[in-house]
Protein backbone atom coordinates (compact mmCIF):
# COMPACT_ATOMS: atom_id res chain seq x y z
CA UNK A 1 0.00 0.00 0.00
CA UNK A 2 1.26 3.61 -0.83
CA UNK A 3 2.37 5.55 1.94
CA UNK A 4 2.10 9.39 2.66
CA UNK A 5 5.48 10.77 1.71
CA UNK A 6 6.41 14.23 1.68
CA UNK A 7 7.39 15.26 -2.07
CA UNK A 8 10.77 15.97 -2.90
CA UNK A 9 12.97 17.47 -5.80
CA UNK A 10 14.12 15.36 -8.21
CA UNK A 11 17.95 14.49 -7.41
CA UNK A 12 17.94 11.37 -9.46
CA UNK A 13 19.88 13.52 -12.62
CA UNK A 14 17.99 10.76 -14.82
CA UNK A 15 17.17 12.35 -18.45
CA UNK A 16 13.42 11.48 -18.86
CA UNK A 17 13.90 11.22 -22.30
CA UNK A 18 16.60 9.06 -22.96
CA UNK A 19 15.10 5.99 -20.99
CA UNK A 20 13.26 4.65 -24.02
CA UNK A 21 15.52 5.82 -26.32
CA UNK A 22 17.85 3.11 -24.40
CA UNK A 23 14.61 0.54 -25.11
CA UNK A 24 13.85 0.43 -28.68
CA UNK A 25 12.05 -2.84 -28.92
CA UNK A 26 9.83 -1.08 -25.99
CA UNK A 27 10.13 1.50 -28.76
CA UNK A 28 9.04 -0.65 -31.55
CA UNK A 29 5.97 -2.26 -29.52
CA UNK A 30 4.13 1.16 -29.35
CA UNK A 31 1.29 2.55 -26.80
CA UNK A 32 -1.36 1.16 -28.49
CA UNK A 33 -4.10 -0.35 -25.72
CA UNK A 34 -4.44 -4.05 -25.87
CA UNK A 35 -7.39 -4.64 -24.22
CA UNK A 36 -11.08 -3.93 -24.93
CA UNK A 37 -14.16 -3.89 -23.02
CA UNK A 38 -18.25 -5.55 -23.88
CA UNK A 39 -19.90 -3.40 -26.07
CA UNK A 40 -21.64 -0.08 -24.27
CA UNK A 41 -20.29 -0.65 -21.22
CA UNK A 42 -19.06 3.40 -20.38
CA UNK A 43 -22.13 4.04 -21.99
CA UNK A 44 -23.60 2.07 -18.47
CA UNK A 45 -21.35 2.08 -16.25
CA UNK A 46 -22.15 6.29 -14.48
CA UNK A 47 -25.93 4.60 -14.23
CA UNK A 48 -24.55 1.40 -12.39
CA UNK A 49 -22.03 2.76 -10.24
CA UNK A 50 -25.01 6.08 -9.29
CA UNK A 51 -27.49 3.55 -8.17
CA UNK A 52 -24.52 1.46 -5.70
CA UNK A 53 -23.77 4.40 -4.19
CA UNK A 54 -27.61 5.54 -3.41
CA UNK A 55 -28.27 1.72 -2.34
CA UNK A 56 -25.38 2.19 0.19
CA UNK A 57 -26.30 5.76 1.19
CA UNK A 58 -29.49 4.42 2.28
CA UNK A 59 -28.53 1.48 4.10
CA UNK A 60 -25.39 3.16 5.89
CA UNK A 61 -25.25 0.24 9.19
CA UNK A 62 -23.70 2.03 12.94
CA UNK A 63 -20.64 1.63 13.80
CA UNK A 64 -22.01 -0.81 16.70
CA UNK A 65 -23.41 -3.32 13.95
CA UNK A 66 -20.45 -3.04 11.98
CA UNK A 67 -18.07 -4.14 15.32
CA UNK A 68 -20.68 -7.09 15.70
CA UNK A 69 -19.75 -8.09 11.99
CA UNK A 70 -16.44 -7.59 12.44
CA UNK A 71 -16.68 -10.61 15.03
CA UNK A 72 -17.90 -12.97 12.39
CA UNK A 73 -14.87 -12.20 10.03
CA UNK A 74 -13.86 -15.75 8.90
CA UNK A 75 -10.37 -15.37 10.39
CA UNK A 76 -12.30 -14.88 13.68
CA UNK A 77 -14.83 -17.82 13.35
CA UNK A 78 -11.64 -20.57 12.34
CA UNK A 79 -9.37 -19.03 15.78
CA UNK A 80 -12.41 -19.72 17.52
CA UNK A 81 -13.05 -23.18 16.21
CA UNK A 82 -9.51 -24.28 16.92
CA UNK A 83 -9.69 -23.04 20.24
CA UNK A 84 -12.71 -24.93 21.74
CA UNK A 85 -11.31 -27.90 19.44
CA UNK A 86 -7.83 -27.30 21.84
CA UNK A 87 -9.83 -27.07 25.31
CA UNK A 88 -12.09 -30.20 24.28
CA UNK A 89 -9.05 -32.22 23.44
CA UNK A 90 -7.44 -31.03 26.52
CA UNK A 91 -10.20 -32.33 28.92
CA UNK A 92 -11.07 -35.08 27.09
CA UNK A 93 -7.02 -36.08 28.18
CA UNK A 94 -7.14 -35.25 31.31
CA UNK A 95 -10.37 -37.49 31.94
CA UNK A 96 -9.02 -40.36 29.91
CA UNK A 97 -5.49 -40.12 31.93
CA UNK A 98 -7.46 -40.18 35.61
CA UNK A 99 -9.35 -43.29 34.47
CA UNK A 100 -6.51 -44.68 33.69
CA UNK A 101 -5.08 -43.87 36.75
CA UNK A 102 -8.12 -45.09 39.08
CA UNK A 103 -7.44 -48.35 37.32
CA UNK A 104 -4.36 -48.94 37.08
CA UNK A 105 -4.28 -48.20 41.10
CA UNK A 106 -7.11 -50.58 41.91
CA UNK A 107 -5.20 -53.33 39.90
CA UNK A 108 -2.01 -52.82 41.79
CA UNK A 109 -3.87 -53.39 45.48
CA UNK A 110 -4.40 -57.14 46.06
CA UNK A 111 -6.90 -59.29 47.23
CA UNK A 112 -5.78 -59.17 50.46
CA UNK A 113 -5.15 -55.63 51.53
CA UNK A 114 -8.48 -54.93 50.10
CA UNK A 115 -10.12 -57.66 52.40
CA UNK A 116 -7.78 -55.86 55.12
CA UNK A 117 -9.13 -52.61 54.23
CA UNK A 118 -12.93 -53.73 54.79
CA UNK A 119 -12.15 -55.25 57.92
CA UNK A 120 -10.90 -52.68 59.65
CA UNK A 121 -13.92 -50.28 58.13
CA UNK A 122 -16.04 -53.09 60.02
CA UNK A 123 -13.94 -52.68 63.36
CA UNK A 124 -14.44 -48.87 63.59
CA UNK A 125 -18.68 -49.71 63.20
CA UNK A 126 -18.95 -52.25 65.56
CA UNK A 127 -21.74 -51.65 67.69
CA UNK A 128 -19.57 -53.75 71.25
CA UNK A 129 -17.25 -50.56 71.10
CA UNK A 130 -20.43 -48.41 71.18
CA UNK A 131 -22.32 -50.18 74.23
CA UNK A 132 -18.66 -50.88 76.09
CA UNK A 133 -18.38 -46.85 76.00
CA UNK A 134 -21.91 -46.20 76.75
CA UNK A 135 -21.74 -48.57 79.83
CA UNK A 136 -18.79 -46.72 81.35
CA UNK A 137 -20.19 -43.24 80.98
CA UNK A 138 -23.34 -44.93 83.32
CA UNK A 139 -25.27 -44.08 80.15
CA UNK A 140 -28.07 -45.84 79.05
CA UNK A 141 -27.93 -46.76 75.49
CA UNK A 142 -31.53 -46.42 74.96
CA UNK A 143 -33.66 -44.01 77.74
CA UNK A 144 -36.54 -45.72 79.03
CA UNK A 145 -39.70 -43.53 78.43
CA UNK A 146 -41.37 -43.42 81.45
CA UNK A 147 -45.11 -44.85 81.66
CA UNK A 148 -47.52 -42.86 81.51
CA UNK A 149 -49.91 -43.17 84.68
CA UNK A 150 -53.42 -44.29 84.62
CA UNK A 151 -55.95 -41.27 84.67
CA UNK A 152 -57.63 -42.69 88.21
CA UNK A 153 -54.22 -42.51 90.12
CA UNK A 154 -53.44 -39.12 88.71
CA UNK A 155 -56.62 -37.83 90.48
CA UNK A 156 -55.96 -40.07 93.82
CA UNK A 157 -51.87 -38.75 93.29
CA UNK A 158 -53.51 -34.44 93.37
CA UNK A 159 -55.52 -34.94 96.18
CA UNK A 160 -52.61 -36.99 98.22
CA UNK A 161 -50.33 -33.64 97.49
CA UNK A 162 -53.36 -31.51 98.77
CA UNK A 163 -53.83 -33.29 101.91
CA UNK A 164 -50.64 -33.45 102.72
CA UNK A 165 -49.95 -29.82 101.88
CA UNK A 166 -52.83 -28.73 103.79
CA UNK A 167 -54.46 -26.67 100.91
CA UNK A 168 -58.07 -25.97 100.36
CA UNK A 169 -59.55 -26.56 97.25
CA UNK A 170 -61.95 -24.22 97.62
CA UNK A 171 -59.22 -20.90 97.66
CA UNK A 172 -57.76 -22.43 94.39
CA UNK A 173 -61.32 -22.07 93.07
CA UNK A 174 -62.00 -18.98 94.56
CA UNK A 175 -58.63 -17.59 93.40
CA UNK A 176 -59.50 -18.82 89.64
CA UNK B 1 -5.38 29.16 -20.26
CA UNK B 2 -4.42 25.69 -19.98
CA UNK B 3 -5.97 22.62 -20.57
CA UNK B 4 -4.81 21.43 -17.04
CA UNK B 5 -6.28 25.14 -15.68
CA UNK B 6 -9.22 24.33 -17.35
CA UNK B 7 -9.62 21.09 -16.24
CA UNK B 8 -9.06 22.66 -12.58
CA UNK B 9 -11.91 25.13 -13.33
CA UNK B 10 -14.35 22.86 -14.43
CA UNK B 11 -13.53 19.89 -10.94
CA UNK B 12 -14.00 22.99 -8.90
CA UNK B 13 -17.66 23.57 -9.94
CA UNK B 14 -18.88 20.08 -10.35
CA UNK B 15 -17.65 19.89 -6.64
CA UNK B 16 -19.17 22.97 -5.87
CA UNK B 17 -22.60 21.30 -7.26
CA UNK B 18 -21.37 18.46 -5.45
CA UNK B 19 -21.55 20.03 -2.04
CA UNK B 20 -24.70 21.16 -2.87
CA UNK B 21 -27.41 18.94 -1.73
CA UNK B 22 -29.78 19.52 -4.45
CA UNK B 23 -27.02 19.07 -7.55
CA UNK B 24 -24.76 16.20 -5.41
CA UNK B 25 -26.30 12.97 -7.80
CA UNK B 26 -26.36 15.11 -11.28
CA UNK B 27 -22.91 16.62 -9.71
CA UNK B 28 -21.57 12.89 -9.12
CA UNK B 29 -22.66 12.06 -12.31
CA UNK B 30 -20.66 14.30 -14.34
CA UNK B 31 -17.55 12.92 -12.39
CA UNK B 32 -17.79 9.67 -13.29
CA UNK B 33 -18.70 9.95 -16.32
CA UNK B 34 -15.29 12.39 -17.01
CA UNK B 35 -13.49 9.91 -15.31
CA UNK B 36 -14.42 6.64 -15.44
CA UNK B 37 -12.13 5.99 -19.24
CA UNK B 38 -9.25 7.27 -16.98
CA UNK B 39 -9.72 5.35 -14.14
CA UNK B 40 -10.79 2.25 -15.72
CA UNK B 41 -8.01 1.61 -17.99
CA UNK B 42 -5.49 2.27 -14.89
CA UNK B 43 -7.49 0.18 -12.64
CA UNK B 44 -7.60 -2.80 -15.46
CA UNK B 45 -3.64 -2.93 -16.63
CA UNK B 46 -2.96 -3.86 -12.95
CA UNK B 47 -5.71 -6.22 -12.43
CA UNK B 48 -5.73 -7.32 -15.90
CA UNK B 49 -9.52 -8.97 -15.76
CA UNK B 50 -12.39 -6.88 -17.15
CA UNK B 51 -14.69 -8.39 -14.34
CA UNK B 52 -12.20 -7.51 -11.82
CA UNK B 53 -11.36 -4.05 -12.91
CA UNK B 54 -15.06 -3.06 -13.01
CA UNK B 55 -16.01 -4.50 -9.34
CA UNK B 56 -12.78 -2.53 -8.34
CA UNK B 57 -13.92 0.18 -10.44
CA UNK B 58 -17.13 0.62 -9.20
CA UNK B 59 -15.84 0.02 -5.35
CA UNK B 60 -13.72 3.07 -6.46
CA UNK B 61 -16.48 5.61 -7.10
CA UNK B 62 -17.97 4.38 -4.22
CA UNK B 63 -15.05 5.32 -1.95
CA UNK B 64 -15.51 8.89 -3.81
CA UNK B 65 -18.54 9.37 -3.21
CA UNK B 66 -18.57 8.61 0.43
CA UNK B 67 -15.23 10.52 1.03
CA UNK B 68 -15.52 13.63 -1.92
CA UNK B 69 -17.15 15.94 1.03
CA UNK B 70 -13.57 15.45 2.80
CA UNK B 71 -11.90 16.24 -0.56
CA UNK B 72 -9.64 19.39 0.39
CA UNK B 73 -8.68 20.40 -2.82
CA UNK B 74 -4.92 20.41 -1.80
CA UNK B 75 -4.50 18.39 -4.61
CA UNK B 76 -6.37 17.82 -8.31
CA UNK B 77 -9.27 15.98 -8.13
CA UNK B 78 -7.83 13.63 -11.28
CA UNK B 79 -4.42 12.77 -8.75
CA UNK B 80 -6.88 12.00 -5.98
CA UNK B 81 -9.24 9.77 -8.06
CA UNK B 82 -5.98 8.13 -9.18
CA UNK B 83 -4.52 7.15 -5.89
CA UNK B 84 -7.72 5.54 -4.56
CA UNK B 85 -7.58 3.45 -7.82
CA UNK B 86 -4.45 2.55 -7.23
CA UNK B 87 -4.52 1.73 -3.61
CA UNK B 88 -8.12 -0.43 -4.70
CA UNK B 89 -5.84 -2.27 -7.25
CA UNK B 90 -3.38 -3.28 -5.47
CA UNK B 91 -5.75 -4.17 -2.00
CA UNK B 92 -7.96 -6.22 -4.47
CA UNK B 93 -4.92 -8.39 -6.02
CA UNK B 94 -3.32 -8.66 -2.09
CA UNK B 95 -6.89 -10.37 -1.49
CA UNK B 96 -6.46 -12.36 -4.37
CA UNK B 97 -3.60 -13.30 -2.78
CA UNK B 98 -4.59 -14.22 0.66
CA UNK B 99 -8.05 -15.98 -0.63
CA UNK B 100 -6.33 -18.21 -2.45
CA UNK B 101 -3.55 -18.87 -0.18
CA UNK B 102 -0.52 -18.43 -2.74
CA UNK B 103 2.16 -16.06 -3.30
CA UNK B 104 2.15 -12.89 -4.96
CA UNK B 105 4.27 -14.05 -7.50
CA UNK B 106 1.72 -16.79 -8.60
CA UNK B 107 -1.08 -14.56 -8.52
CA UNK B 108 1.09 -12.34 -11.19
CA UNK B 109 1.49 -15.60 -13.12
CA UNK B 110 -2.04 -16.21 -13.06
CA UNK B 111 -2.78 -12.90 -14.15
CA UNK B 112 -0.40 -13.61 -17.06
CA UNK B 113 -2.17 -16.93 -17.64
CA UNK B 114 -5.40 -14.82 -17.80
CA UNK B 115 -4.11 -12.85 -20.86
CA UNK B 116 -4.66 -16.12 -23.38
CA UNK B 117 -7.70 -16.47 -22.07
CA UNK B 118 -9.08 -13.02 -21.96
CA UNK B 119 -11.85 -12.29 -24.60
CA UNK B 120 -11.39 -8.42 -23.97
CA UNK B 121 -7.94 -8.64 -24.85
CA UNK B 122 -7.33 -7.66 -28.67
CA UNK B 123 -3.34 -7.26 -28.51
CA UNK B 124 -1.24 -8.70 -30.82
CA UNK B 125 1.62 -11.34 -29.52
CA UNK B 126 4.22 -8.34 -29.12
CA UNK B 127 1.47 -6.97 -26.64
CA UNK B 128 0.42 -9.53 -24.68
CA UNK B 129 4.49 -10.20 -24.27
CA UNK B 130 4.98 -6.71 -23.27
CA UNK B 131 1.92 -7.42 -20.76
CA UNK B 132 3.75 -10.33 -19.52
CA UNK B 133 6.78 -8.30 -19.34
CA UNK B 134 5.14 -5.61 -17.04
CA UNK B 135 3.50 -8.32 -14.86
CA UNK B 136 7.07 -9.40 -13.87
CA UNK B 137 8.12 -5.77 -12.26
CA UNK B 138 7.68 -5.10 -8.64
CA UNK B 139 4.23 -3.37 -7.62
CA UNK B 140 5.37 -0.05 -7.33
CA UNK B 141 7.41 -0.05 -10.73
CA UNK B 142 4.70 -1.56 -13.09
CA UNK B 143 2.30 1.25 -11.15
CA UNK B 144 4.98 4.03 -12.26
CA UNK B 145 5.21 2.02 -15.74
CA UNK B 146 1.94 2.46 -16.74
CA UNK B 147 1.32 5.87 -15.52
CA UNK B 148 4.12 6.98 -17.36
CA UNK B 149 4.33 5.02 -20.83
CA UNK B 150 0.33 4.48 -21.29
CA UNK B 151 -0.97 7.73 -19.48
CA UNK B 152 2.07 9.81 -20.25
CA UNK B 153 1.51 11.14 -17.12
CA UNK B 154 3.98 13.82 -15.77
CA UNK B 155 6.49 13.40 -13.02
CA UNK B 156 5.20 15.98 -11.09
CA UNK B 157 1.38 14.71 -10.41
CA UNK B 158 2.57 11.02 -10.84
CA UNK B 159 4.50 12.30 -7.40
CA UNK B 160 1.43 14.03 -6.10
CA UNK B 161 -0.68 11.04 -6.60
CA UNK B 162 1.65 8.48 -5.09
CA UNK B 163 3.35 10.37 -2.51
CA UNK B 164 6.53 9.75 -3.83
CA UNK B 165 10.19 12.20 -4.95
CA UNK B 166 10.43 12.69 -8.31
CA UNK B 167 13.84 11.56 -8.36
CA UNK B 168 12.65 8.46 -7.29
CA UNK B 169 10.04 8.04 -9.54
CA UNK B 170 12.35 8.56 -12.53
CA UNK B 171 14.82 6.01 -11.16
CA UNK B 172 11.49 3.46 -10.71
CA UNK B 173 10.42 4.21 -14.74
CA UNK B 174 13.87 3.97 -15.34
CA UNK B 175 14.54 0.43 -14.07
CA UNK B 176 11.58 -0.70 -15.35
CA UNK B 177 11.90 0.10 -18.78
CA UNK B 178 15.69 -1.78 -18.58
CA UNK B 179 13.78 -4.76 -17.35
CA UNK B 180 11.11 -4.79 -19.64
CA UNK B 181 13.62 -4.54 -22.55
CA UNK B 182 15.38 -7.46 -21.21
CA UNK B 183 12.54 -9.78 -21.04
CA UNK B 184 11.65 -8.56 -24.53
CA UNK B 185 15.18 -9.82 -25.78
CA UNK B 186 14.95 -12.80 -24.09
CA UNK B 187 11.08 -13.75 -24.79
Amino acid sequence: MLRKRNIQADKSGLPEHDTLENAPLLKGIGKRNPFTVPDGYFEGLPSQIMAQCTKDQQHIPSAGYNKILLLFKPQYIFVSFLAIVSIALFLRHNYNYQTQNYQSMAVSISDSALLTGVQNDIAYTDISDLENMMANQNTPLFEELPESPPADSANGQIINYLINNNVDASDIESNL
Amino acid sequence: MTSADNEAENDAELLEKFRNESTRNFAFHQIVTKYQKRVYWQVRRLVIDHDDANDVVQNVFVKVWKNLHNFKEASRLYTWLYRIAVNESLTFIKQKKLHLFVPFEKVEYGLSRKLHDDNYFKGEEVEKKLQQAILTLPEKQRIVFNLKYFEEMKYEDMAETLDTSVGALKASYHHAVKKIEEFLKKN
